[in-house]
């Protein structure tokens, strides 16, 4: 049996879905909502452990979906969550719970499988930087062009693509997708450029031109719930399959047979009610 | 070509402003980025090329990266509630910003093959100072055994079994304070629920400041105290000559982080042990300088100049 860290700093449904696709592989989901409780980093041992909620943990893998930075101040979502009142004290407990984290992700790194690094959400910081080693490269790299065309999205886990969605505009539904094998290697390489072991990639495709398919954006913590709303497919279990290493677990059946339904398309529902 | 060297930091920091003027002494031209002034957040990187806030291209052929740190924002009152929180807030992720964009320009010259000390890989360090540990002890370099913590029970455990314990802070900054055994209780340590911190087992013995630049070692001080944090109670500083073990480990900690400059506390035991006790990405040097007469500014200087001419990476 598995065992997986989901460190989480708000409300993230994302995690949640995460979550219950990793329970259903029968791995061992250790939740560490930095709202509530901070990890303890024991180094007495080589190597060393980290304790979530008094008891240790040893992670097959974790998922970080926090604003943990190595570059700068802690972010705004660390300085909120600090207890103390005074702004100085804040600011400081702040500071030491990032470098509290910092220490635990680069130990999980050494010890586990991070999905994503701290460094993978700083390079997305450094997103100009990061940019111009993109076009170095020769990607097509940049904002959505005005000319008529489509938006894209897939889902990425250690070089492979589990998962796309398009969507005819800004406002519309997203449905599945099948990448282009040219597109496919263009979003591998963008990975692994911006060292982004999962996450998600935001594509534009101009109407005239499909084959100019360009990389809009990269996102280290994936959204997950809209689309498995609006395109019946759970993204997060294909993610956790890929991560664990098998096909993606069964969701429970009544949720399949009678709840997701009602979920994906209100209108189901009131025209059964009619009829 | 005269080669550049910049400078990022803030002008008012006297040990950028001495790195600046010896490598002006050594024939170079300095250009100072003073991240402090508001004019920087225009500093922009356009087709691959740094352009300062004028919107002049910039060519710098190595860079000494001092600091990129932002104050945090005071408020006028020492509480933060309601809405003043919420501006506070957002005045800090201001400044979060600042640090964020100081740091796209040190990784847009790395990644444009510029000499640069030290790399963006190797700065956090200072940020978490059980992560550099940490990777030391992976490597196999000796380093206190500790504890990162804001539970009480944890404390009592690790000073259960390592003894002599000290605190300090995370991510530096603070003094180094002894643990008292004898007031671990829930009470005594309640502060902790505020912020953790980190807790090591008191390692006793001389107190060595090392410096080392691209490799070589630069200065070597003993630093004679009878206080458990040294800083601002050196009693005297004295030069000293490495032997072949400290050199190794102090050349090992360098590569093992990826750092070009540093300045490395050991702690040598009476039974001649070394110990790691902090490693600095930035460290301070014209006061050990000044007291030892060990140029470290002048051989730092000399090797981003040197690197800035030869147009090679360190």
């Amino acid at each position: 049996v598995g065992e997986v860290v989901l460190v989480v700093e708000g409300e993230d449904p994302g995690a949640v879905l995460l979550a219950a696709a990793f329970r259903r592989h029968g791995w061992q989901v250790r939740l560490l909502d930095l709202r509530f409780g901070r990890p303890t980093l024991d180094g007495v041992d080589e190597p060393p452990t980290v304790w979530i909620d008094g008891r240790p943990t040893r992670p097959d893998a974790v998922v970080n979906r926090t604003a943990t930075s190595r570059l700068g101040l802690a972010a705004g979502s660390a300085l909120a969550r600090q207890l103390p009142a005074t702004w100085s004290a804040r600011h400081l407990a702040a500071r030491e719970e990032q470098g509290l984290l910092l220490a635990c992700f680069d130990l999980w790194e050494r010890t586990s499988r991070v999905y994503n690094p701290v460094r993978t959400l700083d390079r997305r910081l450094l997103r100009p930087a990061v940019e111009a080693e993109l076009r170095a490269a020769k990607l097509p790299i940049g904002p959505p062009r005005e000319a008529a065309g489509r938006d894209g999205i897939c889902w990425i886990v250690d070089g492979t693509v589990v998962s796309a969605a398009t969507r005819p505009g800004v406002g519309k539904r997203w449905s599945t997708a099948r990448l282009s094998p040219e597109t496919t290697e263009t979003v591998r390489q963008v990975a692994e450029i911006a060292d982004m072991r999962l996450g998600q990639i935001d594509l534009w495709q101009p109407r005239a031109d499909p084959a100019g398919t360009i990389v809009t954006g990269w996102r280290p913590i994936p959204w997950f719930r809209s689309f498995w709303e609006q395109t019946g497919t759970d993204v997060a279990a294909l993610v956790v399959a890929a991560i664990v290493g098998g096909p993606p677990a069964a969701a429970p059946s009544f949720l399949a047979a009678d709840l997701e339904p009602n979920l994906l398309d209100h209108r189901n529902l009131v025209r059964r009610r009619r009829t | 070509v005269t080669p550049t060297v910049g400078i990022l930091g803030r002008a008012t920091d006297p040990h950028a402003a001495a790195v600046a003027r010896r490598v002006v002494d050594r024939g170079a031209e300095a250009v100072m980025i003073d991240t402090a002034l508001p004019s920087f957040a225009r500093w922009r990187w356009t087709d691959g090329q740094l352009h300062d806030h004028e919107g002049e291209p910039v060519r710098l052929d190595a860079v000494y990266v001092r600091s990129v740190a932002a104050p945090v924002p005071r408020h006028a009152t020492p509480e933060v509630t309601g809405p003043a929180l919420t501006r506070w807030i957002g005045e800090a992720e201001r400044r979060r910003r600042t640090q964020v964009h100081a740091r796209t320009v040190h990784a847009g010259l790395e990644a444009a093959g510029t000499f640069v000390v030290n790399s963006v890989d190797s700065t956090w360090f200072h940020r978490s100072k059980p992560a550099a540990d940490l990777r030391l002890r992976a490597a196999g370099i000796a380093t206190p055994r500790c504890m990162v913590t804001d539970d009480p029970a944890a404390v009592r455990r690790f000073v259960a079994t390592v003894g002599e314990t000290v605190r300090k802070p995370i991510a530096g900054g603070g003094a180094c304070v002894e643990v008292d055994p004898e007031a671990l209780s829930d009470d005594d340590l309640a502060g902790l629920v505020s912020a953790p911190t980190l807790f090591q087992e008191r390692i006793r013995g001389d107190d060595l400041r090392i410096y080392l630049v691209d490799g070589e070692i630069v200065a070597a001080a003993h630093i004679r105290t009878t206080a458990l944090d040294y800083r601002g109670h050196e009693d005297d500083v004295v030069a000293i000559e490495p032997d072949a073990e400290l050199v190794d480990l102090c050349r090992r900690v360098a590569r093992t982080l990826g750092l070009v400059f540093t300045g490395i506390d050991v702690k040598r035991a009476s039974d001649g042990r070394l110990t790691v006790l902090d490693t600095n990405p930035s460290p301070m040097f014209l006061g050990i300088e000044h007291r030892t007469d060990q140029p470290i500014g002048d051989r730092l200087a000399a090797r981003l100049v040197a690197a800035g001419a030869g147009g090679s990476r360190g």
